[in-house]
């Protein structure tokens, strides 16, 4: 998983040929 | 009136019809084949269930004969944690409360997630969300990962622990545990005789891999070494499919 804001480590991911295939809710909660 | 009468007969159908058992044997089965259905937006839940089981409590919510749902936790992480995958609601909220009720620290303090949309919502209905953010699951197949020049890595091995557990915290990994290299192989880049970036296999089952734990030291980034470690995790059964974490 990539954060959203990590433009550079989501460019270098694509470089190697990744793509984005969901976008996922990193969540802290209590129950 | 008859509306409410109608949805409260609906949700007693649905409690005393569904149950709710661990992992084991006689489920087993039919739990993987509910979660290979889809096996990119289930790796975590698939994980649990298969490689990562021995570490993991797992549920499994079954109808008819029909798995509804399954929810787990995982022990090793340093933080609380869940994650299921249900296509109801009601299912989510019931598999939950029974997670929480064996495993105390789901209640205790605060808990992390890694869901997406729709099961953040579902989410929502049944906990106190604090805070989240957007992250991106990544993915590549084995055949279409790119080619990387410049710095080598080399695979890791239990000699090099220390030093991956350096790395860990200089690059302020949060998940980062010393099991990494029995749940598949880790890669590392040297400078001198300092390992300055890698990444390892946060776990490995026959439909995906997540390479995990990638990190570079901070006097070390923008110079293609984590790229480096990426592209030698590539190197696995070509029926392998990959997601990157």
């Amino acid at each position: 998983m990539v954060l959203e804001h990590n433009t550079p480590a989501l460019s270098a991911y694509k470089r190697l040929g990744f793509h984005v295939m969901e976008r996922m809710y990193l969540t802290q909660f209590t129950l | 009136m008859l509306g409410r009468s109608i949805f409260f007969i609906l949700n007693y159908q649905l409690s005393i019809s569904m149950q709710i058992t661990p992992l084991g044997a006689e489920n087993h089965e039919l739990a993987l084949a509910y979660l290979r259905s889809s096996p990119y937006r289930n790796a975590l839940p698939l994980s649990n269930a298969t490689q990562l089981r021995a570490r993991c409590d797992v549920l499994v919510a079954e109808e008819q004969g029909r798995v509804r749902g399954v929810a787990s936790t995982y022990h090793d992480l340093p933080i609380p944690n869940l994650t299921f995958a249900v296509r109801s609601s009601d299912v989510a909220g019931a598999l939950i409360a029974q997670l929480a009720d064996r495993t105390a620290r789901l209640r205790a303090e605060p808990a992390w997630a890694l869901l997406p949309a729709e099961r953040h919502a579902q989410l929502r209905r049944h906990a106190h969300i604090l805070d989240s953010e957007i992250e991106f699951q990544m993915v590549v197949e084995p055949d279409t990962l790119r080619p990387h020049e410049g710095q080598h890595a080399r695979r890791l091995a239990t000699e090099d622990l220390p030093q991956m557990d350096a790395l860990a915290r200089a690059a302020g990994l949060s998940v980062w545990h010393s099991s990494a290299l029995a749940l598949g192989p880790a890669f590392g880049c040297f400078a001198d005789s300092q390992l300055v970036a890698m990444a390892a296999t946060h776990f490995a089952t026959p439909e995906v891999i997540e390479i995990g734990h990638v990190a570079t030291h901070p006097d070390y980034r923008r110079q293609g070494f984590a790229s480096a470690c990426t592209r030698r995790s590539r190197r696995r059964p070509s029926n392998w499919r990959h997601a990157y974490s």
